[in-house]
């Protein structure tokens, strides 16, 4: 996880709004992470329900009643399974839940017990068939295979252009899958400076009306690195170039004094708490600066 | 000196007099995703209803005043998660049951009734092609009968040999497992038709039509040895139901595919979506109706073997059908 605190996050996002009307963005789950979750869930069920008949015929020896409980174990595990999983653990099956992944409303609020059975239902035309369909393609004759194939692609097709990867059953349903959230709470950046006793650095308004938002955040991924490189001694990590840095925003606010290479991280440091400052204080005054383009577009 | 010229900065003061709050959530959080929210006892339920609404509000107004990407991030996953747990599932199954039969399901099938009827004209239309088609050649039994089905019944077995299937004595031992196969691969080709239909009604229809043909075929074969009452007995005790769930699945389906191809003022996905609340119900109706023709076909029509005796219970569920769905729901109404 840590190594890629900064990495941008893969994928779609989706926004939800809760009904406190706070908008919370989802990350969506791609195909193959649904794929894999599906066949997770069918080698799952398929396991216990083989051990189940097994155990049976050990214990009791074969009767015809253990042939019935087969059919209905099969049975079970085709829909009710999923419908079930879903409902018991707040639209994860067990699939699911070892991938991270979970079904929700698109719309916001409680995933209904309507929205767990339309997106299962689906499941017999949409997931089942083109999985069977797939042998057919591959070994029936031309028209056969042909039909097979279109089926199977028409059915990938329909999540594939969908922005947010539904298919048909999840349409339906109203739902999405998402990938569990996940929160690691990084340390202030602004407070990062205390531990390289900086403070040394002062920088005037004017240096400050070059950057916005998008360089202060890129800013806090570099000091951020930094932090966790020294704290838990990753050598792997590779070493920002923190001269390149202190060189090109000397540049940019035209900051006259040289900092020497011991002094790079408290310059970087003290430079983020004055810029962060300051643009936090003009967005509060309605001055919002999204980067360093909010000169040339006139917003100041 | 450093914390004081820091704290001046307001995001930083925000954050730092909540981070407990937050680490609070998170570890309540940790153990209702664990143990479901039921783990919970009431303080806790209320702390973490009150903690959620609150870190809500931190995220939004962290995304005013705070320029900490790491902050937001943060607040945006907690949030979520939080969200996920406090939004779980909660309708009861009991009140959702006594709902669904009472009163969803058959106004769902009332309203649904030209998808139903269409289907029913599908599975009828098949038929009588099965019928026609038999007549002008016997050998197209072979196309529409899938082997397996026929299991020895076509235009080159003998008459006693048909007359026997109809009318065997049951091995009493096997049909538990008869009904359990006939109720599980029914049910199954009913979800299928249903989810079929979303794909633009086409699908759903050339299936219904298809079961039609083998329907119609049958029957051609049985008249054709002056069987036909018998075989209508035969089929009745549990057809009725059965056949009435496979015009309901697929007039559930052609709901759907309806919404596809005629969406109205909606986007497609919306309609798809609308449709759904209706349709859902339609393929439950179904599956319901299928267990009780796989206990009718099971044991009944192997049990029972007077002509007369099946056709009056074939009948009367079906008449039984119609009327939950014609009456159930309009009383509650009216209540």
């Amino acid at each position: 996880m840590a190594g890629s605190v900064r990495a941008e996050p893969v994928g779609r996002i989706r926004e939800i709004t809760s009904p406190e009307g706070v908008p919370i963005p989802f990350r969506v789950a791609g195909l193959p992470v649904r794929f894999g979750a599906q066949l997770l869930d069918l080698v799952l069920t398929m396991l216990f329900l083989g051990a189940l008949v097994l155990c049976c015929v050990l214990i009791f020896g074969f009767a015809p009643w253990q042939m019935s409980l087969f059919v209905l174990g099969f049975f079970v595990c085709r829909i009710p399974y999923y419908i079930f999983t879903e409902l018991i653990w707040n639209g994860a099956t067990l699939g699911k839940r070892m991938l991270g992944v979970r079904v929700v409303s698109q719309t916001g609020g409680t995933l209904s017990v309507h929205s767990v059975v339309a997106r299962n239902l689906m499941k017999e035309a949409e997931v089942f068939l083109p999985l069977g369909l797939i042998f057919v393609a591959a070994e029936g004759d031309g028209l056969q295979s042909a039909l097979a194939g279109m089926w199977c692609l028409i059915c990938l097709a329909i999540p594939m252009f969908s922005k947010t990867r539904q298919r048909l059953g999840d349409m339906i349903a109203g739902t999405i899958v998402i990938h569990q959230p996940d929160a690691v709470l990084l340390p202030d950046a602004a407070r990062l400076g205390d531990a390289t006793q900086s403070g040394r650095f002062a920088f005037s308004d004017d240096q400050l009306e070059h950057y916005g938002a998008y360089e202060l955040q890129t800013l806090e991924g570099v000091l951020q690195r930094l932090s966790l490189r020294r704290q838990r001694r990753r050598r792997k990590m590779r070493d920002p170039d923190l001269e390149g840095v202190v060189n090109a925003i000397r540049n940019k606010i035209g900051y006259g004094d040289p900092v020497p290479s011991v002094d790079h991280e408290a310059f970087l440091a003290d430079f983020y708490a004055a810029q962060r400052k300051h643009l936090e204080t003009r967005q509060l005054f309605g001055d919002r600066r999204i980067d360093k383009y909010h000169v040339r577009d006139g917003t100041q | 000196m450093q914390m004081e010229e820091i704290t001046t900065l307001r995001s930083v003061r925000f954050r730092h007099e909540r981070e407990a709050d937050w680490a609070a959530l998170e570890a309540l959080l940790a153990r209702a995703e664990r143990g479901g929210a039921q783990g919970l006892d009431w303080n806790e339920a209320r702390q973490l209803a009150r903690s959620y609404q609150q870190t809500s509000n931190a995220l939004s107004v962290a995304r005013e005043i705070s320029l900490d990407k790491s902050l937001v991030d943060y607040l945006e996953a907690l949030v979520a998660r939080a969200y996920l747990v406090v939004y779980a599932p909660q309708q009861s199954a009991g009140g959702l049951t006594r709902a669904f039969f009472l009163d969803r399901a058959p106004r769902a099938v009332r309203a649904c009734w030209l998808d139903i009827l269409i289907g029913t004209l599908a599975m009828a239309i098949g038929a009588f092609v099965g019928f026609g088609l038999f007549f002008q050649d016997p050998a197209w039994f072979h196309v529409f009968v899938p082997g397996g089905l026929a299991a020895g019944r076509g235009p080159g077995a003998s008459t006693e040999t048909l007359r026997e299937i109809l009318f065997q004595a049951p091995e009493a031992s096997g049909l538990g497992v008869f009904a359990a196969y006939l109720f599980s691969h029914n049910t199954r080709v009913a979800i299928f038709i249903f989810g079929l239909g979303a794909f633009a009604c086409v699908p759903a229809i050339l299936l219904t039509i298809y079961n039609g043909t083998i329907l119609g075929a049958f029957f051609a074969l049985y008249v054709d040895r002056d069987m036909g009452w018998e075989l209508g007995g035969w089929l009745s005790i549990h057809g009725v139901t059965e056949l009435g769930a496979i015009c309901v699945a697929a007039g559930g389906g052609i709901r759907l595919g309806r919404a596809v191809l005629f969406p109205g003022p909606y986007r497609r996905r919306d309609a798809l979506r609308l449709a759904g609340r209706d349709a859902v119900k339609l393929a439950l109706v179904a599956a319901l109706m299928l267990v009780a023709a796989a206990a009718l076909e099971g044991f009944g029509r192997q049990l029972i073997v007077s002509t007369e005796m099946r056709y009056l219970i074939g009948w009367g569920a079906g008449v039984g059908w119609i009327s939950w769905f014609a009456m159930g729901g309009r009383a509650w109404q009216g209540r």
